[in-house]
């Protein structure tokens, strides 16, 4: 029951803020993992507050290229080198853990580290976690909170 | 009044976008500086006449709460009005912005139209 709950905020924020910030509305979601992804771009930051954890957000070269000349207000056929993609990305997952912290009804304020990019190697276990992935007209953005304490 | 703004944020790619809302805003804009944390925040405030700063709060070297706190301690720039913008619209976190001596604040997503309101607001204030 948690989980889909939590599965149903991670929703919720990405409904959100790819509405409000990167004119990318969400068309479905589904359980983690995401369709096949090639060359993904995961990018992942820290959070402490009355809960800590880490959130990690995925998405192929393509889609994270689409969302991050959204962002920019772009047009599709400008360029973006990979590094301008990767902070995009970085920011669209500190907004979108934001969302996720401010839904669950804590009343301390919370400190988010900056995004960086990350192997899935690299990305922690521990605790619970919690995954969507939401699918947008450019592809597939997945997320994944775990929380340690 | 014509408004010369300081954004100040540690991520490239949200001092774009600031700075893209802010000139499609139709708001009186006559320049816009931006600082990539807190320290150049102080910089630039101290070299150019600005009379609006917007900031984001968490950023490396110093984090947006310190600097408004010396911007706030500064004579010569504590009557600059200051909007700070967060993903944390948690009580406590508002309560401490308002405590900091912040004017306004702006939660993260927001729309063009929500900043544009927010610096109206301030300007009418």
């Amino acid at each position: 029951m948690i989980a889909e709950q939590m599965a149903s905020k991670l929703r919720d924020a990405a409904s959100s803020v790819l509405e409000m910030m990167f004119a990318a509305p969400v068309l479905a979601d589904q359980e983690f993992p995401p369709a096949d992804v090639t060359g993904p771009i995961l990018v992942a930051l820290e959070f402490v507050g009355q809960v800590k954890g880490t959130f990690a957000l995925a998405a192929g070269a393509e889609p994270a290229r689409q969302l991050a000349l959204g962002f920019m207000g772009m047009n599709t056929s400008e360029h973006l080198d990979r590094q301008q993609v990767i902070e995009v990305l970085g920011e669209l997952a500190n907004m979108l853990c934001g969302h996720f912290l401010g839904q669950l009804n804590y009343h301390e304020s919370f400190q988010l580290s900056t995004p960086k990019e990350v192997t899935l190697e690299s990305l922690t276990h521990e605790g619970h976690s919690y995954q969507r992935t939401v699918h947008l007209e450019s592809g597939a953005l997945s997320m994944q909170v775990a929380i340690h304490a | 009044m014509s408004l010369r703004v300081l954004v100040v944020d540690d991520s490239p790619a949200m001092r774009v976008l600031l700075k893209k809302i802010l000139g499609l805003s139709g708001l009186p804009i006559e320049n816009i500086l931006d600082a990539s944390d807190g320290v150049e925040g102080l910089t630039r405030l101290r070299s150019h006449p600005i009379n609006l700063i917007l900031t984001d709060i968490n950023m490396p070297n110093m984090d947006g709460e310190e600097f408004v706190r010396q911007v706030k301690a500064d004579k010569n720039l504590r009557e600059i009005p200051v909007i700070m913008i967060t993903t944390d619209n948690s009580t406590a976190r508002v309560l401490r912005l308002r405590q900091l001596g912040a004017q306004g604040y702006l939660c993260k997503p927001f729309t063009p139209a929500m900043v544009k309101e927010k610096v109206l607001a301030l300007m009418s204030a």
